[in-house]
């Protein structure tokens, strides 16, 4: 088992504030003409708290999402995780900070088709130190969780959409991340699968109190949220929110 | 090189010539009507050039291969050619007596005057010149540079003129008519080893005698000074018959035919046959015919000739069989006198052997005794086409070399075909999208195939290209390593050569090849599904339809009228229908030539896809394989019975699927089941000992393919095998590597990529396991060749060295020690044993063998000291004579008219031994030799010398001799060690021994005394030899060529590390958004790397443990085949020579996946996971 103590050099568990950006800017160069996809977006997210990011297609929410999970770099501002200024971290700090204290939920799922159900649930626990032994054990747990427990041999071909989603969901969930970043968790989902998606999340959240921050296109997502923000061409939509 | 593969070079370069220009007018027709699907194809060469370069560097080493084969075999051939043709110069053909070997060759000078009165009016000959050829020992006074086997030549002075003018250094012609008779011309080489200058006096030893001679020059190689490596001294006919005391004597006539050095071989054929049949003996001649002319000899004789089976069972010539026809023919149209022609066919003995081994094999005994007997007397003189024969030598020596490369080559070969058709497979992969879009806006599947033909042919036309001059810097490479391997056995010149004809042998067969492959793979890529392609995702989601069998019946009927429905649709289409009439025309014939072309192939297509549901229920593939190898056994053929066998194996396979599949077992079961079951049981067919069927089969006849054969299926059944059970390889691997701390997550990744991947993973894991599969078995089979040297005794008989002399000037026992004793430089305390022999020649046969006929058979007959201290021992013995060696050698001393023989008299089924003429023991062809065998009757054998005897000498053989005795040896020979009485009872004119094998006292070494003990017999020209030194020589030279075929095979390790770079490329790119995930769940960019690069070294492995083990375990047969032959072998793993092509091959691939896994862990998350 990875060594709890380490966690306290990264991150602060009790700051009532999850996640904090000030005067976010990110821009993308794209040969001859430049896209700003953030325009000094400002945001709190609290601890235990469920946000869902809403707009138009393009408006910055995914970008949002990338930045502030530190998968994709700032020109502007600051982020802070815990406390902890991540947009000053290298690219190795970035990716222990993501695997012991993060999860993420993608629309396509993401899943390593090359593995079962449970390895991919592993994968974050060894990335993170634990034994092979001890993963199994917690991967198993995690899947029954989310409903999986006679699926964990099964590769995600062999299994459906929502299935798939489960997983994904678990692999986010088994190293008891402190943040779940989902985008789009549902996009890919018939309503029924959406709905069941939907209501394994909003339990997860308020049994585990971990923060989740969703992007999405569905109002039916956006209700199930503590909290909508909704965004405009790179800009928080003060008129919305 | 005129062969390959005994299939004529020229007419191969012909059908090469015209299958490439079929394929480029086809390729070339097709992309003049569709230019931009050639657009399309073309496109994407110069927008990747890495990849494309990476593709063209692979693709071309089956081409380099060939041509790396094809130079060393040109340079070979044109090197002994080159020095053939040095040495023999204008002679053409040469007359010397049956007895040339021994002191029975003079015959008389006036000899000559006969074949002028022959050849007087022969305008094919213009010249025929007599000499003696002798060697004696020369020493030059001034430096006192000795060689103590000098060859002297005396040439009739005034009939040079046809034979070339002898040259001197500095340019001037010296005739030999000039010399004076205390003058003598020394050659290149012989000016060399003398270190003589014009001027010098050299003294030529003649026994006790010396001559004094003085040099006049030093004389360039070529023509009457020879050439190569001789050393010679040229004097004229009366200076030498003075010399030697053979007055109005000579051994040898030479004729030069009319032309130029090679222009006179057109006539050689035809000077043969006039001189054979008119010195044929034709009382003899006239004998043998009256043997064979009556019925029923005379009937069974022809119809045998005629027969089938016989032509395909017997050892016997084509032109030999058509000879003995002619012979028939003769004889049966000249009852009364036997006509001209028939004298000059019976003249060449190589018929009349023929001629005995028939009789004997139609049990006419008595018959082919009597032509036995006979035909030693046949011929006063013998006839040789000596430039013929020499370039014939030259031709089989330069073909086999470049077959024996080709061979071991075609692991390699098939390796690089392997590669092409990942490289396009992977193409298509890359591009599915693209295709399939292609595929949904209107493209045919044909045009799918054009497209990757189109490509394809410029990769193949690139690689054919870079891969010929490649392959003509590897094949100088090779020649490098075969000087080395050469090293000092003597100073034979190679001269580099490159041919026209090779390297456009090797530029079409790779550009072939290449495309044949291109073309395999481009159909089954443009299978594809369009929707599956375009949404990219997995072939397995799509049901494959099996089509009717009414509608393949349809196909089948379109295809028999195949041009006709050319002419139909051309008249049809619009598209094709030009205004102008002229380029229409042109159109249409190019079409209906290419539907005539591809005819036959779309039947057989068509009746192949009729039969498939048929087929898959693997019944008639059992049916067939059974038919096949049963005619392998019929035709002794051990490559076609193993082929069979295969076939059933795969019919057993599907037969196997079809059951289960009867019995509703789970599909995945089913194919886990039957693939275990063929991959099991092909290699165990193929992996077990050699003899295992052999009390089904008997022996059967191998030839090196059944190597090729075997080393792909034992390799391609091992893939097949762990890529249909890999899950318990990933099992396997996860729960022992897997739990390395830190590198749980990069390794679970790293191997369960491959596995899931089988085809690719299964061919790249194939390249490499072919290859180290020949690498291994080579470097074991080579430490097998230590035994020598760990066990010197076996080979040397315990003697320090072997000295011999010629038989003109014998030094018995006595006086050989005396003239030690008498020496300052040597004490006779240093000689612990000093033993004789001597050796004549003979011919033998069995008495109760198969073959009648009578063939050479060396009789070494030493003295007693030698049959008291010799340590060599034996493979067999007689029980009834002898318990251990020793018993053996005591019994040859004691009794007369025994022998032992040597191990090259036991008949082999080595694939690679060709020689017929060989005398062998019938009593020892027999299944199952162990060491304890000995035939239950006494083996017999009858001698008799070259010439002369009239009735032969019987003696019996007691026991072989242990292999390794012949083991520096270049090839096998048969030989008996008799005691002197045998060999007296032989011949009237046995000599005196003139070769010795000396054992030294402890402390005193061979190296020490042999310059001294050659400096004492200078005059009897004693040359000594180190017998250690022998050996450390002949294993240097055995691990020289060990290295330069394991480098040669080697090449085929650079299409392993390409495929790894390749795969590497394309999972890169596959995986970019799975990467992206693996990121942001955390992982470290050097975590990506590592993965990646775990996963090349994963399949580098796996093909590396795959060809060591299966190399191993062939080589294991191998040995326990060689060991019933050689007591004391020992099977070593040379662990060191492995271990570094391993770390070499780690080494590139690692190397190879290092830009790709870089590549991937710089992938930035964020980008990836937008990546759709």
């Amino acid at each position: 088992m990875p060594n709890q103590a380490d966690n306290n050099d990264l991150f602060d568990n009790s700051s009532e504030v999850m996640v904090e950006a000030n005067n976010l800017h990110k821009t993308y160069d794209a040969g001859t003409f430049q896209v700003k996809a953030l325009r000094g977006v400002d945001l709190k997210v609290s601890k235990g708290e469920m946000i869902a990011v809403m707009g138009p297609s393009g408006c910055g929410k995914t970008t949002l999402l990338n930045c502030l999970s530190g998968i994709d770099s700032i020109n502007q501002g600051k982020i802070l995780i815990g406390n902890k200024p991540i947009h000053e971290l290298s690219d190795d700090q970035l990716s222990d900070f993501r695997a012991k204290f993060m999860g993420f939920v993608f629309q396509t799922y993401n899943l390593l088709p090359v593995l079962t159900a449970q390895e991919n649930v592993e994968l974050p626990l060894l990335i993170s130190g634990y034994s092979q032994k001890e993963a199994s054990l917690k991967s198993r747990k995690t899947l029954a969780t989310v409903g999986l427990e006679d699926w964990c041999g099964h590769k995600p071909a062999e299994l459906s959409g929502g299935q798939q989603q489960r997983v994904a969901i678990a692999r986010a969930l088994v190293n008891d991340p402190v943040i779940v970043w989902a985008d789009e968790p549902t996009g890919n989902l018939d309503s029924q699968n959406e709905e069941d998606i939907m209501n394994l999340i909003t339990k997860l959240n308020k049994e585990n109190k971990q923060t989740f921050i969703l992007v999405t296109h569905s109002d039916n997502v956006g209700s199930k949220a503590n909290r909508i923000v909704y965004m405009k061409d790179g800009l928080i939509d003060q008129k919305e929110n | 090189m005129k062969k390959l593969f005994g299939l004529d070079t020229d007419l191969m370069a012909i059908y090469l010539l015209g299958i490439f220009t079929i394929f480029a007018f086809i390729i070339i027709f097709q992309a003049l009507r569709n230019p931009i699907l050639v657009k399309l194809a073309v496109r994407n060469i110069p927008k990747r050039i890495g990849q494309s370069f990476l593709i063209v560097f692979g693709l071309m080493l089956s081409t380099v291969i060939i041509e790396a084969s094809l130079g060393i075999g040109d340079t070979v051939y044109n090197s002994i050619k080159r020095t053939a043709l040095e040495s023999v110069g204008y002679i053409d053909e040469t007359i010397s007596s049956p007895q040339r070997f021994s002191d029975g060759r003079y015959f008389p000078e006036n000899t000559i005057e006969d074949i002028d009165s022959l050849l007087e009016n022969n305008p094919q000959v213009d010249g025929i010149i007599s000499r003696i050829s002798t060697n004696l020992p020369v020493l030059n006074t001034r430096t006192n540079r000795t060689e103590a086997r000098m060859i002297i030549r005396g040439y009739k002075p005034d009939r040079q003129s046809s034979f070339g003018d002898i040259i001197a250094l500095d340019g001037t012609i010296i005739p030999l008519v000039n010399l004076k008779s205390n003058e003598v011309l020394l050659n290149e080489n012989a000016g060399e080893v003398l270190d003589a200058k014009v001027g010098d006096n050299v003294e030529v030893y003649t026994g006790k005698d010396k001559s004094t001679f003085t040099v006049k020059q030093i004389v360039q190689h070529g023509g009457l000074a020879s050439g190569g490596d001789t050393k010679l001294v040229l004097m004229s006919l009366t200076q030498i018959q003075t010399l030697i005391n053979k007055p109005k004597s000579i051994d040898w006539i030479g004729i030069s035919n009319t032309g130029g050095i090679t222009e006179g071989l057109d006539y050689s054929k035809e000077v043969t046959n006039i001189l054979r049949t008119n010195l044929v003996d034709r009382e003899i001649a006239n004998q043998i015919s009256n043997i064979i002319k009556e019925n029923p000899v005379i009937t069974d004789i022809n119809n045998i000739l005629i027969d089938d089976s016989f032509k395909r069972s017997n050892k016997l010539q084509t032109t030999v069989i058509d000879d003995l026809k002619l012979i028939l023919k003769e004889i049966e149209q000249n009852k009364n006198s036997n006509s001209e022609k028939y004298f000059e066919l019976i003249a060449n003995q190589e018929n009349v052997n023929g001629l005995i081994w028939i009789l004997s094999y139609l049990e006419y005994t008595s018959e082919a005794d009597s032509v036995s007997l006979l035909s030693p007397q046949l011929n006063k003189l013998i006839v040789d086409e000596t430039k013929s024969g020499a370039l014939k030598f030259a031709e089989n020596i330069g073909s086999s070399v470049t077959t024996i490369f080709t061979i071991f080559g075609s692991f390699s070969i098939i390796v690089g075909l392997l590669l092409i058709f990942l490289v396009m497979v992977l193409l298509a992969a890359a591009r599915s999208t693209e295709m399939g879009m292609a595929r949904a806006i209107g493209l045919k599947r044909r045009h799918l195939v054009q497209m990757f033909i189109f490509e394809g042919s410029v990769y193949a036309l690139l690689a054919a290209v870079i891969g010929t001059a490649l392959g003509a810097l590897v094949s100088l490479a090779l020649v490098g390593l075969l000087k080395q391997a050469q090293g000092d056995i003597d100073d034979f010149p190679i001269y580099v050569t490159f041919t026209i004809k090779s390297l456009w042998i090797a530029f079409s067969s790779g550009f072939i090849l290449t495309l044949i492959t291109v073309g395999f793979s481009s159909y089954r890529i443009s299978k594809l599904n369009i929707v599956v392609a375009i949404r990219g995702l997995s072939e397995e989601l799509v049901k494959k339809q099996n089509p009717q069998f009414k509608a393949n019946l349809k196909s089948l009927g379109i295809s028999l009228i195949g041009p006709i429905i050319t002419i139909l649709k051309f008249k049809d289409n619009k598209f094709t229908i030009n205004h102008n009439i002229l380029i229409n025309l042109i159109k249409f014939v190019t079409l209906f030539v290419i539907s005539i072309f591809l005819w036959p192939f779309n039947i057989l297509k068509q009746i192949f896809k009729l039969l498939a549901p048929i087929n898959k229920q693997g019944w008639p593939l059992i049916l067939i394989g059974i038919y096949v190898h049963r005619i392998g056994i019929n035709i002794d053929n051990g490559t076609l019975f193993s082929i069979g066998v295969s076939i059933s194996i795969l019919g057993l396979g599907l037969a196997l699927r079809r059951i289960l599949e009867l019995i509703k077992i789970q599909r995945s079961i089913n194919h886990r089941i039957s693939s275990t079951f063929e991959g099991l049981t092909f290699l165990l067919f193929y992996g077990l000992p050699f003899d295992t069927f052999e009390s089904y089969t008997g022996e059967l006849n191998t030839t090196p393919d059944i190597f090729v054969l075997g080393g792909v299926a034992m390799v391609g059944s091992s893939v097949w095998l762990i890529m249909n059970n890999s899950d318990l390889l990933l099992s396997a691997s996860n729960k022992t590597f897997g739990r390395i701390s830190g590198l749980q997550a990069t390794f679970k990744t790293a191997v369960a990529y491959p596995l899931a991947s089988p085809f690719r993973t299964g061919l790249t894991i194939s390249m490499f396991g072919l290859v180290i599969f020949t690498l291994v078995i080579f470097a074991i089979l080579n430490g097998l060749n230590n035994v020598a040297a760990e066990q010197p005794t076996r080979v040397t008989g315990g003697y320090d060295i072997n000295a011999s002399v010629r038989k003109e000037f014998a030094i018995s026992l006595d006086e050989f020690k005396q003239k030690i004793n008498e020496s300052n430089s040597l004490e006779l305390s240093q000689f612990e044993v000093i033993t004789q022999s001597g050796s004549i020649a003979s011919i033998a046969r069995e008495k109760s063998g198969k073959e009648q006929q009578f063939k050479p058979l060396r009789i070494r007959y030493v003295d007693k000291s030698y049959l008291n201290t010799t340590e060599i021992k034996f493979s067999y013995k007689n029980p009834k004579y002898a318990k251990t060696d020793k018993d053996v050698w005591e019994a040859l001393s004691k009794e007369d008219n025994l022998a032992v023989i040597s191990s090259g008299a036991i008949p082999t089924d080595d694939p690679f031994d060709s020689n017929s003429n060989r005398f062998e023991l019938a009593a020892f062809d027999v299944e199952g030799l162990n060491k304890d065998f000995w035939p239950e009757s006494n083996i017999s054998v009858e001698l008799l010398p070259i010439q002369g005897a009239s009735s032969p000498e019987n003696i019996e053989i007691i026991a072989v001799l242990d292999q390794l005795v012949d083991s520096l040896e270049w090839e096998r020979s048969a030989y008996l060690i008799t005691n002197q009485s045998v060999a007296n009872n032989i011949t009237n004119n046995l000599e005196e021994y003139n070769n010795y094998n000396i054992k030294l006292s402890q402390n005193t070494k061979a190296e020490d005394v042999i310059p001294f003990l050659e400096t004492l017999f200078i005059e009897r020209g004693l040359k000594a030899n180190d017998n250690l030194k022998e050996i450390e020589k002949s294993l240097q030279t055995g691990n020289a060529f060990n290295k330069l075929f394991q480098g040669f095979m080697g090449l085929g390790l650079v299409v392993g590390v390409i495929a790894i770079g390749v795969l590497s490329i394309r999972a890169v790119v596959e995986r970019r958004k799975i990467v992206g995930a693996m990121r942001a769940i955390g992982y470290r960019a050097n975590m990506v790397y590592l993965s990646f690069l775990l996963e090349s070294l994963y399949i580098t492995i796996l093909g590396i443990m795959l060809g060591l083990g299966l190399g191993t375990w062939t080589a294991w047969n191998i040995f326990n085949s060689i060991s019933k032959e050689v007591e004391g072998l020992r099977f070593d793993i040379p662990w060191i020579n492995l271990i570094i092509i391993i770390l070499i091959t780690l080494f590139f691939a690692l190397l190879s996946s290092f830009w790709p896994a870089k590549q991937a862990s710089k992938i930035y998350p964020a980008e990836a996971l937008r990546h759709e």
